[in-house]
């Protein structure tokens, strides 16, 4: 099970639709950063619409997703968390503080526009 | 030798019972007396002393069917006592009128063999009589007491939608684990449905903060983040803020402000609006 990244202009759009197991979660992983090397995009939105569940090993897997593309001069916003899943993570622990969040994939895309393009 | 059981005793003395019974009840008077008159006629309507003498049936049947009626008595009338706040003590103290009246008939007095086993079986029965009836008086109250936390968490959360984009949140009273959970989800759920970007929490009307009501505050900021809205925490009067510091409570990925006015022109900057005076 492989998760699709799409190309956007200069932006990459992931949109999860499965359920995220240990293995999908890092080929995701390296899926993502070979796309964002291959095609030089300065931005992902990762859409967590469809997910009802994240342990805390995906948030892990997540939250270093961020760190990576950051660190290859990417910027990530995740959007469409739910609000259990989001109960669940403070409830871990896992705050994802220093993530940029935002409600839905258009104002996903917005907030990447305004702090890429000021 | 007495050769009745306590079922033929009790039937053969009904009348004499009711009789009797009234009397008693009118000499022992409470303030409830009302109401207890009622229930009682209800009960003995109700057919209360037939089952009453089933009860010692020897026939499983007779037996059963004699609870099941006194149960089925008491669910119909209790609840009218319950309603003009009759005490449980005062709904019971009538029952214990028979055993007075029962030993004192002229048969048991010349029969006194009698008595021990007669006794024995009556206070089964009254035992069963008052459980059910107490039973009937918890649940009254435990509906009463749903009934009332379900209106007060109702009130306990509300999310008032302010502008297009930004909700208010006012917290008044105390917060405990179970009000912080149904914040947080009413938070949530209502920022998504009313697709807020920003969404202030006002605790002005909280009079104390300490470290776990502090604690689901931080909670229900950052779930407001990771759905992909912002939090700005207003109200917090000097006193609070004197207490959390001293308390060591880190607030540092909050945004707070004293004042409500503050937090909404905050809120408006962030959402690309300004409040303009006219002229």
């Amino acid at each position: 099970m492989r998760i699709p990244i799409l190309k956007l202009g200069n932006y990459l759009l992931v949109s999860i639709q499965v359920e995220l197991d240990d293995k999908t979660a890092v080929q995701f992983q390296q899926d993502l950063l070979n796309m964002i090397h291959k095609t030089g995009s300065m931005g992902v939105v990762i859409d967590l619409t469809s997910v009802q569940m994240i342990d805390s090993y995906i948030a892990r897997v997540l939250g270093d997703v961020v760190k990576m593309s950051e660190l290859l001069g990417c910027e990530v916003v995740f959007t469409g968390i739910q609000p259990a899943v989001s109960i669940t993570l403070i409830d871990l622990g896992i705050g994802f503080r220093n993530i940029k969040t935002a409600m839905n994939l258009e104002q996903g895309l917005e907030k990447l526009k305004q702090s890429l393009e000021g | 030798m007495f050769r009745k059981n306590s079922q033929q005793f009790i039937h053969t003395h009904k009348d004499e019972i009711e009789k009797l019974w009234k009397e008693r009840r009118t000499t022992a008077s409470s303030s409830y007396d009302h109401a207890i008159e009622t229930f009682i006629t209800c009960m003995i309507h109700d057919g209360f002393l037939g089952y009453f003498a089933d009860f010692f049936s020897k026939e499983e049947e007779v037996h059963k069917g004699a609870i099941v009626g006194i149960e089925q008595a008491c669910y119909r009338h209790v609840p009218q006592c319950t309603e003009v706040d009759v005490p449980v003590s005062a709904v019971v103290q009538p029952f214990y009128l028979i055993r007075d009246i029962l030993l004192e008939t002229e048969e048991i007095q010349q029969h006194p063999t009698f008595i021990l086993p007669l006794m024995k079986e009556v206070e089964q029965f009254f035992f069963r009589l008052i459980s059910v009836i107490h039973d009937i008086y918890a649940s009254t109250w435990k509906n009463k007491l749903l009934a009332q936390r379900s209106a007060m968490m109702e009130l306990s959360a509300p999310l008032i939608p302010l502008f297009e984009n930004i909700t208010v949140m006012p917290i008044v009273g105390a917060i405990d684990t179970e009000r912080a959970q149904l914040i947080t989800q009413n938070l949530l759920y209502g920022a998504i449905k009313y697709e807020s970007k920003v969404v202030l929490i006002d605790i002005t009307g909280v009079a104390e903060v300490n470290t776990m009501v502090a604690q689901h505050i931080i909670k229900a900021a950052e779930a407001i983040h990771l759905i992909g809205a912002e939090c700005i925490v207003v109200g917090i009067r000097p006193e609070i803020a004197q207490t959390m510091i001293s308390l060591g409570i880190d607030m540092d990925m909050l945004t707070t402000l004293s004042s409500m006015s503050q937090g909404l022109r905050v809120a408006l900057e962030k959402t690309g609006k300004e409040i303009r005076e006219i002229n």
